[in-house]
């Protein structure tokens, strides 16, 4: 009984979340991540360097450098993927029936997990395979599947294991449903990824046991470069290379007794969610998890502030009837603006506050000052196209005038009108001080903008461009003097070109949301 | 008013969800009748711009709604069966939000439709948090803000009570005095007293298009009433469509739809609009048979 439930929860897990759309997007920016991480040495970039030398692009290199970065990517997207099962169930009504059934709750859960786990190994399969077709374009050697599949197994099934844990743990227990979850395991993410360079670095290369909550396998990746290549000086993921030195080999085989043990223990740490998730698990009791609990969260900080707010939406009600006075996209574009406002008090305050900092604060600090308000926004605009799909009113909007498409255009407008209202000091002071940092901010958010739009009405979820946008977020705040992260001027290394590449793109986005809409109501 | 040409609706390959369908709609309110399945939602969806017709024209005031959608959205309400409402916003925010999607400038009239449907004092509540009941009221204040030339309301008075749905049923007909409502539903009794026409889909095709009266007038002499001893029962069931039985201290008494006297001791009976419309679909069961 307990083998076949747990196979029929496994195969309907993987069944039910390789069939969404969020999976197409996750693989599609797997393939592309794939592509820009295996620079073109013919260009004077590689993946993987050491003092200056690169290292050639064998089975073992190109294993090891896709199974580092792609860590980065796994740990943050994978949980955002598998995440919300539960919610889904509250909201359709299937939780109801599951809880009245027979499986016991260990057996769930673990069905759960096992699914997650399944699927995450299915997108990392997939990852795999870009990086064999990308050997046979620019490898160096043969193709070597085994010393891929080690190397994989070795760096991500840690990670795979935590990810998914963390994400039954963030659905089983109610307080962390919704929101709240997906925060605190952002907050543990950076944690795990940041705590084993620290310690590796502090430590001078020996073992520590907080590489047992290195789940990324970012620490497990320093200390294996620093053993093979004998430097310190490296870098994985693109650096430049002196072409007149002979290319460095990595043997097959990475590593070393400790560090596989190292590994396991760090698998089976992984799994430690698993027991407050069993403790804790709702079993979708009615009084322990409501619709809107699966949705929102009964109770948290946000909520909380949210209540103590709200005697300010009164600056932004009358936003409405402005809105009714306004014609075409423009007045729906102020009503989606004012919803958002109206449902978040805590964004007018942060407006307010980000108002009052862009007009103090020196020149210097803007960047920080767009950082944080970037960073909100991102958060507020992933709702906005998925909002009317999540909370049922989308058959009521489309029927507005203008239908689904202006409804997307709207959308995309409101997520761009936000973003004014919260850096429009900073793009006042920059445009007169700075004018490509303005260009940037503009571009960069109609681009963000875009994105948060097409990716929410394809995948009819928040989660897609939240976890890509954190984790661009992310990148860009660590790659300070990449022109090409700098999306909305924050580093001040923008440049003509980036700029004009992110008009572009936020102009194909808008367009080819609103042939989606175009096409989806001619296909439904 | 509004006008059906044709309209054809085909999801998948020979899936057609509507099939061929042609209806005049004058002004009134019209009973979208069918079981689950039968195209009534894709109907509305179709006449509510929602989706497009595979092939077929609908014209409203002669214009081509499939072509030019904004020629009827301004003049449109609707009220899907499921909905939900925006977390974090009252009912008056709620209103004011669709007001202004809708262009509707006068904040008097959200207070008015607030009242019709009896939320009035609730307007300052957090819509998140009303019953099922109340937030069908809020969705039917929506669905009347632009006060619409042409009503579609999907299932509108599942979940309301008693009093309620006599004051949505009051409201509906009130409005198809001088504009189309259309109302699709499974309850007969929620339209028998209102509906000036009722349109009957099975399977995607429209199966009869008439007045409720008409429907009645046909299924006369084809409603029998009978009384039968238990043991009976059974074979007599097998042989015609029982429309209700109900044991009594005589046995069993029945009423039969059946184009002559089903049994010994069988009387025509005056049906009601819900035997009618039974009758009509046997009918056709058995013509397709």
């Amino acid at each position: 009984m307990n083998a076949l439930a747990l196979k029929l929860l496994l195969l309907t897990e993987v069944r039910l979340r390789m069939r969404r759309t969020g999976t197409l997007v996750a693989v599609l920016a797997l393939i592309a991540l794939t592509w820009l991480m295996v620079g073109d040495p013919a260009k004077g970039v590689a993946m993987v360097t050491a003092d200056d030398t690169r290292v050639a692009y064998t089975s073992s290199c190109l294993a090891f450098g896709s199974a580092a970065l792609g860590g980065l990517f796994f740990g943050l997207a994978g949980f955002y993927l598998v995440r919300g099962r539960m919610s889904e169930d509250v909201r359709s009504g299937a939780g109801a029936v599951l809880a009245a059934t027979p499986v016991s709750n260990a057996v769930f859960l673990f069905g759960r997990w096992l699914g997650s786990v399944a699927y995450l190994c299915g997108l990392l399969f997939i990852f795999m395979l870009t990086m064999l077709v990308l050997h046979m374009l620019r490898g160096e050697g043969p193709i070597q599947p085994l010393v891929y599949v080690q190397t994989f197994a070795v760096l991500l099934l840690p990670l795979v294991f935590f990810t998914a844990a963390m994400a039954l743990l963030c659905d089983a227990w109610a307080p962390l449903m919704g929101k709240r979850g997906d925060v605190l395991y952002f907050i543990l993410y950076l944690a795990q990824l940041a705590t084993p360079i620290v310690l590796t670095a502090e430590s001078k290369d020996q073992w520590s046991p907080m590489l047992l909550v290195d789940f990324s396998g970012i620490g497990a990746s320093v200390l294996t470069v620093k053993a093979m290549l004998h430097t310190s000086n490296f870098t994985i993921g693109g650096g430049d290379f002196n072409p007149a030195l002979a290319p460095l080999v990595l043997p097959t085989w990475l590593w070393s007794a400790q560090l596989m043990a190292t590994r396991f223990g760090c698998a089976l740490v992984a799994l430690l969610p698993l027991l407050p998730a069993q403790w804790l698990f709702h079993r979708f009791a009615p009084d322990r998890v409501k619709v809107r609990a699966a949705g929102s969260g009964r109770w948290s900080p946000l909520v909380l502030a949210n209540r103590v707010l709200r005697p300010l939406i009164r600056l932004v009600r009358p936003l409405f009837g402005v809105a009714a006075r306004v014609p075409g996209v423009a007045g729906q574009a102020l009503a989606v603006l004012a919803l958002t406002l109206v449902s978040n008090p805590v964004a007018v305050a942060a407006a307010l506050v980000l108002w009052i900092v862009g007009c103090v604060l020196p020149a210097a600090a803007l960047g920080g000052v767009v950082i944080a308000a970037i960073a909100i926004w991102g958060v507020l605009v992933s709702e906005v196209s998925v909002r009317d799909h999540q909370h049922d009113v989308d058959a009521m909007s489309g029927t507005a005038p203008g239908g689904g498409a202006r409804r997307f255009g709207a959308q995309l407008l409101a997520s761009c009108m936000l973003a004014l209202l919260f850096t429009a000091p900073v793009l006042l002071r920059w445009t007169m001080a700075a004018p490509l940092r303005a260009a940037a901010l503009l571009t960069g958010v109609l681009a963000l903008a875009g994105g948060a739009s097409m990716l929410g009405s394809i995948s009819r979820s928040g989660r897609v461009f939240l976890a890509l946008f954190l984790f661009g977020m992310y990148v860009a705040t660590q790659a300070i003097k990449v022109p090409v992260l700098d999306v909305v001027g924050f580093n001040g290394v923008a440049t003509q070109q980036t700029v004009g590449g992110q008009l572009l793109l936020g102009l194909a986005l808008l367009a080819s949301g609103l042939w989606h809409e175009r096409w989806r109501a001619a296909r439904n | 008013m509004l006008e059906l040409r044709n309209v054809v609706k085909a999801y998948a390959k020979n899936v057609r969800a509507v099939d061929d369908v042609s209806l005049n709609l004058p002004a009134g309110v019209v009973g979208l009748i069918g079981h689950n399945g039968a195209g009534k939602t894709s109907l509305m969806q179709m006449i509510a711009t929602l989706t497009r017709p595979t092939s077929g024209q609908i014209l409203f005031d002669g214009a081509d709604i499939v072509k030019r959608p904004e020629a009827i959205r301004g003049r449109l309400g609707f009220l899907p069966q499921d909905f939900g409402v925006y977390p974090n916003l009252t009912a008056l925010e709620f209103l004011q939000y669709f007001a202004a999607l809708k262009g509707v400038r006068d904040p008097a009239r959200l207070r008015l439709l607030l009242e019709m449907v009896n939320l009035h004092e609730h307007a300052n509540r957090q819509a998140a948090g009303f019953s099922g009941g109340m937030r069908r009221r809020l969705g039917i204040a929506q669905a009347l803000l632009n006060d619409p030339d042409v009503l579609i309301v999907d299932e509108p008075t599942a979940g309301l009570d008693p009093e309620e749905r006599l004051r949505f049923r009051y409201l509906l007909s009130e409005i198809g005095f001088r504009k189309l409502v259309i109302v699709s539903t499974h309850i007969v009794s929620d339209i028998e007293n209102m509906a000036s026409h009722l349109a009957i889909m099975n399977k995607g095709r429209l199966m009869a298009y008439d007045t409720p009266d008409s429907f009645v007038r046909d299924a006369r002499s084809k409603v029998w009433s009978v009384t039968v001893e238990a043991q009976h029962y059974e074979a007599l069931r097998a042989e015609v469509q029982v429309l209700q039985a109900q044991r009594n201290e005589h046995g069993i008494s029945l009423r039969i739809a059946h184009a002559s006297s089903p049994c010994a001791g069988a009387v025509p009976a005056e049906p009601t609009l819900e035997e009618a419309l039974m009758t009509q679909r046997y009918a056709v069961q058995e013509a397709a048979a």
